[in-house]
């Protein structure tokens, strides 16, 4: 029952994934990847659960995620939203449409490398490593075929998951502390990135971050 | 095998005899039509009956210069052999018409078609490279001289140098890999099953694919496909799509033979060209405005379905599943005859438009089929079958390829697996995307109001061009239902190029089902109709005209237009077609001139072979500045050449 | 006998399921809503009038609604509806000869449409082929994902006793789920691709391909119409009910989803708007992509 809830748990992190690349409001990207991080904060409890004793640690982080990532995060990111009064993506570098393709194209290719990775260990789900790269892949791409400040962050945000993820092959040897230290970066990356966004919004009236090209040199 | 060479006997005296009497028009056409009639009813009987019984017949002779040369008419041969008497005798018959109704000289047509299915017989046929590749240039150049019909016209004459140098090109590919196959051999006789490495297999693999994909018309090699086939006479557009570039599919299958074991990469690689090639063919087509080019991007769809069966097959050897590779060989080759018909039929029948209606664009056409029943109904019957819907035979031999597609997906290694669900994918767009462009064509063209004078002026083509339209689309639809019996002619075949029976496979159950299901279709659909006939005969049914929601002066200018139908679909994949659009915009009201224009190059051509072309014309003009002036120098270059050449062997 | 039942089923059910899906509407608005059984009525009185042909209309004009009920018809006889009745025709490949037959019936439709000249018919056949091609690699994928995940390459199979699948599959299958409804709903021009109930000719997909037709042709388009959308919903619901159980209960369970199905199809006609036109092609692709995603994960599964 548990391996069920744990593909479930996983896949829903995947089709959220590619939910926010088939989006163009900003709000919707947000709380996409807000159900994702809680998804992917169930994943160390359910493998946990498999083994027999749920640690304190995995506790200790599934909490951690789920007050920092599942609500502070998309909470400041939609204050900057609010702030900067922008609400959908209007012309991104790539259609909707064509990101959708490549996301699934990407994802294809990621669960091609995974079978090629040589792991320490077996991983506990055979879905755990296809679906990190896929994420990496879909932050990336989302970073790359987006304008708004916003949905870029949603990006980087996205790929940590995928990472975190990753990390979980190690779950026997990875010590909670650093992953931990790992979150508290990324939020306060994700504020001082909403400070940043506000400012831009302030200087130049919007937040395409293709204006930020003018400042190269 | 007597009656095989009084066939091309029979050919090659219609081809003299039609040259002598050249000046004769309709004497000179009849004999012509008359030689293919008499090589079909000639050499059908042998070629049915090695497809029936197996076996392989075998005429050798010894050439003093060339050693040991052969005809062969084994199963795979036979298979592309009846199809080619049979289409050919009805573009014949059609061409008489066709070509009396047009005021130019005959003669070449009369002749050349004799002598092109002469040179089509002789590719099957031949037993060694000497032959096969004598054989293949004179389809070549024979092929040329036919499409060059209209050769005041500069467009055709572009075409007919574009298609001549292009294949010449690739056929310098199918030298070498000859000449390569005979060093390993020890001989130029076709053998089956040469024992190479790997390394050496793909390479000659490689060279074949480049070589006969060129003639194939399989993407990026397709260029000149577009070009030659809209200028060309009907009839002999219908010989180049239907049989023409199919042997560059029968040489591809031969060489897999010859190889024997190709890798499984380049299997994959030959699904990959055959998914382009069907994917962006009708994509392509679907952008088309003129009737001929849409049909002749087709064919590239229609090859890449081919080539689909065909890579699919040789993946499925290399990873030791022959039940997958019959069935994936089984629809490669069904396609091949399929394709054959009903894109011949199209040509046909787009040839009496033309002819009727003196234009094949197609937002200048419209409602046609009210004044040319016979030949609207054929091309509706060729529209459907192209698109693969049941029960017509272009449904099965697609049922085929999609079936071998999903055994794949369950039985290939992972890459093999991931490439096999693609191409299903990938197919099953080309399926929905073939549907739109062909309700396209066949509703612009031939359904609705007449958009100007020149489609409602139309009148119904003669006898002689309806007749092998008819038959066409008649062999089209029984074709389609004849399952069972194609599983007995398709067995040797794919026997042959897969190492078993197709009976044995689960296509088996498929074909004969769903040739019953094809006969309750119809049945089902008559019963409907014969309901609904009792039902309106109480009432007699009222005309009116048609309902525009309650505007009453419609105009058929109003109609949609063939490029507002595709419009919607482009958009979607203007990423791949990349349209250029000019547009005159209304900029006050009652504004006079309001217009918009989209077309889409190919992008091959506008990528690829222009810069290459520009590129080339620079580097022989530099060529050309380098060029000696005297004939000493020439002398001297000569002269190095032959020191070098000895220092090289003796020294 | 069971064949017997399932042709029954086919000839009779459908056209009530619309009338579940405007009651579900209707109850929604806060109106009455027509009766359950209003299509067979419609159907009833439609077969007993006359008919009205426009001038410019040919023989392709009559085959249309003639053609797609066949197609439809022959299609319905490999499906087989729920547990209980296995499809009276069941062969490997069935499912390619099933989706083939889909696009038969449309292709009959949209000539049918183009055969009147009119410019809105055009229109409308023109979105209807735009959207089916793009949602047919949609139903293919999910055809292909049930094909590998079961080992099977008929319906008849792969929709029989599917419990152990779904521990092995389950995510796979709910995200083919998904696909599927989309496909049905996009396929059937129901909220949000197209709104049956829509008074715009410039607004519609497949009601305004039919304009022209009348009598008893018409009678055949709205029959049509109620069986695809069976067809696919039987689908979905064997799909989403794996449950294995006496025949009787089977036909019951079967009955019971389809109604469910209509339901829900009713559901999402009140509570979602619809789509604007040039998003239509990108929900369809997301739909094609979930597939995909389906198609990968039980790929891994099947090869581990």
């Amino acid at each position: 029952m548990t391996n069920v809830a744990l593909d479930i748990a996983l896949v829903l992190a995947l089709v959220l994934g590619v939910a926010s690349l088939g989006t163009s409001r900003l709000g919707a990207a947000i709380r996409y990847f807000s159900m994702q991080a809680a998804c992917v904060a169930m994943v160390p409890l359910l493998i946990e659960t498999r083994s027999g004793e749920l640690s304190v640690h995995a506790w200790i982080l599934f909490v951690a995620t789920m007050v920092l990532k599942v609500s502070g995060v998309p909470y400041f990111l939609n204050r900057s939203l609010r702030e900067a009064s922008v609400r959908t993506e209007i012309e991104p570098l790539i259609g909707f449409g064509t990101t959708l393709a490549i996301g699934a194209g990407l994802v294809a290719l990621s669960f091609g490398l995974a079978r090629q990775l040589p792991l320490p260990q077996k991983p506990a789900s055979d879905l755990l490593i296809p679906i990190a790269f896929s994420l990496l892949m879909i932050g990336l791409l989302l970073i790359v075929s987006r304008t708004k400040a916003v949905t870029q962050v949603v990006g980087y945000l996205i790929m940590e998951n995928g990472i975190f993820l990753f990390g979980l092959i190690l779950i026997d040897v990875f010590p909670y502390l650093i992953e931990i230290g790992v979150l508290l970066d990324l939020f306060v990356a994700v504020f001082v990135m909403g400070i940043v966004i506000f400012h831009i919004n302030r200087a130049f009236d919007h937040i395409d971050s293709h204006q930020l090209d003018s400042l190269k040199d | 095998m007597t009656l095989l060479l009084a066939a091309m006997a029979a050919l090659a005296a219609a081809a003299v005899l039609s040259a002598v009497l050249a000046s004769r028009r309709a004497l000179a056409l009849a004999v012509s039509a008359g030689g293919c009639l008499a090589a079909l009813a000639l050499a059908a009987p042998p070629a049915v009956q090695v497809l029936l019984g197996g076996g392989t017949r075998t005429l050798t002779w010894t050439n003093p210069v060339l050693g040991q040369q052969a005809l062969v008419l084994d199963p795979l041969a036979a298979w592309f052999v009846v199809p080619t008497l049979f289409i050919s005798t009805g573009c014949a018959v059609y061409g008489v018409r066709y070509l009396l109704a047009g005021d130019r000289p005959v003669g070449m047509q009369a002749a050349g078609t004799n002598l092109i299915v002469l040179a089509l017989l002789t590719v099957f046929l031949a037993g060694d490279a000497i032959l096969f590749l004598a054989a293949w240039e004179l389809m070549t150049i024979f092929a040329f001289l036919l499409l060059t019909h209209e050769h005041d016209r500069a467009e055709v004459r572009r075409a007919g140098l574009l298609y001549l140098v292009l294949t010449h090109a690739a056929t310098s590919c199918l030298l070498a890999m000859f000449a390569l196959l005979s060093i390993h051999n020890g001989s130029l006789r076709f053998g089956t099953g040469a024992a190479l490495s790997p390394g050496a297999a793909s390479a000659l693999f490689t060279l074949a694919v480049i070589g006969f994909g060129c003639k194939a018309g399989a993407w990026p090699l397709h260029i000149w496909l577009p070009a030659a086939h809209p200028v060309a006479p009907s009839q002999i557009s219908a010989l180049l799509s239907g049989l023409v570039i199919k042997t560059g599919i029968y040489g591809l299958l031969r060489a897999t033979l010859l190889i024997g074991r190709v890798p499984m990469t380049c299997g994959a690689v030959l699904l990959g060209i055959g998914v382009a090639s069907a994917v962006l063919g009708v994509l392509a087509a679907l952008a088309q405005h003129e009737l001929k080019r849409l049909l002749a991007y087709h064919s590239i769809e229609n090859i890449g379905i081919i080539l689909i069966g065909a890579g699919l097959g040789s993946m499925a050897l290399a990873a030791g599943r022959p039940a997958v590779a019959a069935i994936a060989f089984a629809g490669a080759l069904l396609h091949v005859v399929n394709h054959a018909l009903f894109k011949s039929l199209l040509f046909l029948s787009a040839g009496a438009v033309g002819r009727a209606c003196r234009t094949l664009q197609i937002d200048r056409l419209g409602g046609v089929l009210r004044a040319m029943p016979r030949t609207g109904t054929s091309f509706v019957i060729g529209a459907a079958a192209i698109c693969g819907l049941p029960p017509l035979n272009g449904f099965v031999s697609e049922f085929l390829v999609y079936m071998a597609l999903l055994a794949a997906c369950a039985v290939f290694p992972v890459a093999g697996q991931a490439e096999a669900v693609f191409a299903f994918a990938a197919l099953a767009c080309v399926g929905g995307l073939a549907a739109a462009c062909f309700a396209k064509a066949s509703g612009a063209v031939f359904l609705g109001a007449p958009r100007t004078p020149a489609a409602s002026d139309a009148r119904e083509a003669p006898g002689a061009m309806v007749g092998p339209m008819l038959a066409l689309a008649a062999t089209c639809v029984i074709a389609g239902l004849s399952g069972p019996w194609l599983l007995r002619v398709l067995d040797a075949p794919v026997q042959q190029l897969g190492g078993v029976s197709l009976a044995a496979t689960p296509a088996r159950q498929g074909l004969i089902a769903t040739a019953a299901l094809g006969a309750a279709l119809i049945a089902i659909a008559g019963a409907i109709a014969l309901i609904r006939r009792g039902l309106l005969h109480r009432q007699p049914a009222e005309s009116s005209v048609t309902w525009a929601c309650g505007y009453a002066a419609v105009t058929p200018s109003m109609q949609y237009t063939a490029s507002s139908f595709a419009r919607p679909l482009i958009a979607v994949f203007r990423g791949v077609l990349l349209p250029q659009r000019r547009q005159i915009a209304a900029v006050a009201p009652f504004a006079a001139t309001v217009a918009v224009e989209e077309h889409s190059p190919d992008p091959v051509e506008r990528f690829a072979l222009d810069p290459a072309l520009r590129g080339s014309g620079v580097g022989l003009a530099l060529l050309r500045r380098a060029q000696p002036t005297r004939v000493q120098s020439y002398v001297l270059a000569i002269f190095v050449a032959l020191i070098a050449l000895l220092w090289w062997r003796l020294g | 006998m069971r064949t017997a039942l399932h042709l029954a089923i086919l000839l009779l059910f459908p056209p009530l399921l619309p009338g579940v899906i405007n009651r579900v509407k209707a109850a929604f608005a806060g109106r009455r809503g027509p009766p359950v059984l209003q299509l067979y009525f419609d159907l009833w009185k439609l077969l007993r009038k006359g008919a009205v042909y426009s001038v410019t209309t040919t023989w392709i004009f009559r085959a249309g609604p003639v053609v797609t009920l066949a197609a439809l018809l022959v299609a319905a006889l490999l499906l087989p509806f729920g547990g209980g009745l296995p499809a009276p025709a069941a062969f490997p490949g069935d499912v390619v000869l099933f989706a083939y037959l889909l696009g038969a019936g449309r292709f009959a439709t949209v000539l049918a449409a183009l055969d009147t000249g009119s410019s809105f018919e055009g229109m409308g056949a023109s979105r209807e082929v735009t959207f089916a091609a793009l949602a047919e690699p949609a139903l293919f994928l999910s055809i292909a994902g049930l094909a590998l995940a079961r080992g099977t390459l008929s319906w008849t199979a792969m929709l029989s006793g599917q419990m152990p699948a779904w521990h092995l599959y389950g995510p796979a299958f709910a995200m083919l789920i998904g696909a599927l409804i989309l496909v049905a709903l996009a396929e059937n021009s129901r909220i949000p691709f197209d709104d049956p109930n829509t008074h715009l000719e410039l607004t519609m997909v497949h009601e305004v391909m039919v304009l022209d037709h009348s009598g008893p042709d018409f009678a055949l388009i709205l029959y049509g119409a109620s069986i695809k959308l069976f067809l696919l919903g039987a689908i979905i619901v064997r799909l989403a009910f794996p449950f294995e159980a006496s025949i009787r209960a089977h036909v019951a369970l079967f009955l019971a989803g389809m109604i469910v199905f209509a339901v829900v199809v009713g559901l999402v006609e009140s509570t979602f708007a619809r789509l604007r036109m040039n998003r239509i092609p990108q929900i369809l692709i997301a739909a094609s992509v979930f597939a995909a995603l389906a198609m990968a994960v039980i790929l891994i599964r099947v090869n581990a």
